[in-house]
């Protein structure tokens, strides 16, 4: 998105269309993090709420899009661990789904995808998550105030993970 | 062909899952800054509440003795204290700057867990060993002084020091170890992450 200040003129329609864009990765992002989608919902909402009411604080110096990425890391690392053993019910019910109709491999493939992020350490999620998501490497090492060269040998590291993790578990 | 470009594809084919509404997510940002506001205002009325009638019993009840008068001066005195630092740390909680680079707000939590340390250990303590005091000033005129029997004196020092030992030691305990991990775990968590980021 180019940049939008100021906004604190055009708070409503600004949020709106910030939201529209970007709530679908960090949907995605949040999905990743955690393994119940009722607790990734409540992810978004929080870095939305966060993004609303420090609309007026974006200075502009980096993109509306590493700001949001940068909110939505931190307000999952900050989240508390308290359901982090929760049984993963929308996964288990990923599975049943697809059990019962074999058409729906997909389904289960996606399921399994999900469960192999889950078994990578918390950041690496977050991280690998903006890489499916095919957010530019500048914006993800924005949002991570890491360096370019550290972040790429990070992410192919967790890609060689990843791709472990999810073809050696794959019985599908 | 099993590499990471399969995994990028799957990843592409997930289903869109569907969004709240961008004017339902407003309406909640505002309904939370509502509530929140409501809760300051609440606190600040409790604290005006207390204040208040500790004047009125300053002013209505003739004391005898100086002692008494410290004594819920102190009092006064500890609530405003005690109040203005809780204050402060929820102001910190409500503020922390999410928009930082994880790094900056492992920070600031850091800075924030050490002054929190310090308010539930040292802090508590001051507060408990000041309100204490100011309870022995007060009492010291309304139930020292007064030709009470020594049965009703001492059952009435142990119910208060029992309620005492009962706040500090179990629920003020209790409360702190919560709010140390909660803090704990988002600076782990935190810091995870920069260990994750050292390549």
């Amino acid at each position: 998105m180019p940049f939008i200040k100021p906004f604190a003129l055009n708070h409503e329609p600004a949020f709106t269309e910030i939201y529209n864009k970007h709530a679908p990765q960090v949907l995605r992002m949040c999905r990743a993090y955690t393994d119940s989608e009722a607790q990734a919902q409540d992810f978004l909402q929080e870095t939305f709420i966060k993004v609303w009411q420090n609309l007026n604080n974006f200075r502009g110096d980096a993109k509306v899009s590493t700001w949001i990425y940068r909110i939505a890391v931190n307000t999952c690392l900050s989240h508390i661990r308290s359901n982090k053993n929760k049984t993963p019910v929308e996964l288990q019910e990923h599975f049943d789904r697809a059990d019962d109709n074999s058409g729906v491999v997909k389904e289960q493939q996606v399921a399994q995808l999900y469960k192999a992020v889950h078994q990578l350490p918390e950041a690496d999620r977050l991280i690998i998550s903006m890489v499916l998501e095919e957010i530019p490497y500048d914006e993800i090492a924005g949002a991570l105030n890491i360096s370019d060269g550290n972040l790429r040998v990070k992410i192919h590291r967790i890609k060689q993970e990843l791709t472990k993790l999810f073809f050696s578990d794959e019985n599908i | 062909m099993k590499t990471f470009d399969d995994i990028e594809a799957l990843w592409k084919s997930t289903p869109a899952t569907p969004l709240p509404d961008a004017g339902e997510m407003i309406k909640k940002a505002l309904k939370q800054k509502k509530i929140l506001a409501n809760k300051i205002l609440l606190q600040v009325f409790c604290l005006l509440a207390a204040l208040v009638s500790m004047m009125v019993v300053m002013c209505k009840i003739e004391f005898q003795f100086t002692s008494s008068y410290i004594g819920l001066g102190l009092m006064m005195l500890c609530i405003v204290v005690f109040s203005a630092v809780r204050f402060r740390q929820s102001q910190f909680l409500k503020k922390a700057n999410f928009s930082q680079s994880p790094s900056v707000l492992l920070l600031e939590f850091e800075k924030f867990y050490l002054h929190q340390k310090w308010v539930n250990t040292k802090g508590t303590l001051i507060y408990t060993i000041a309100l204490n005091i100011a309870f022995a000033f007060y009492f010291y005129e309304t139930l020292v002084v007064p030709p009470i029997s020594i049965f009703w004196k001492i059952l009435f020092l142990v119910v208060y020091i029992t309620w005492m030992l009962i706040a500090t030691l179990w629920i003020g305990k209790r409360h702190n170890r919560k709010e140390h991990a909660r803090t704990e775990d988002i600076i782990g968590k935190l810091k995870e992450m920069q260990k994750s980021l050292e390549v």
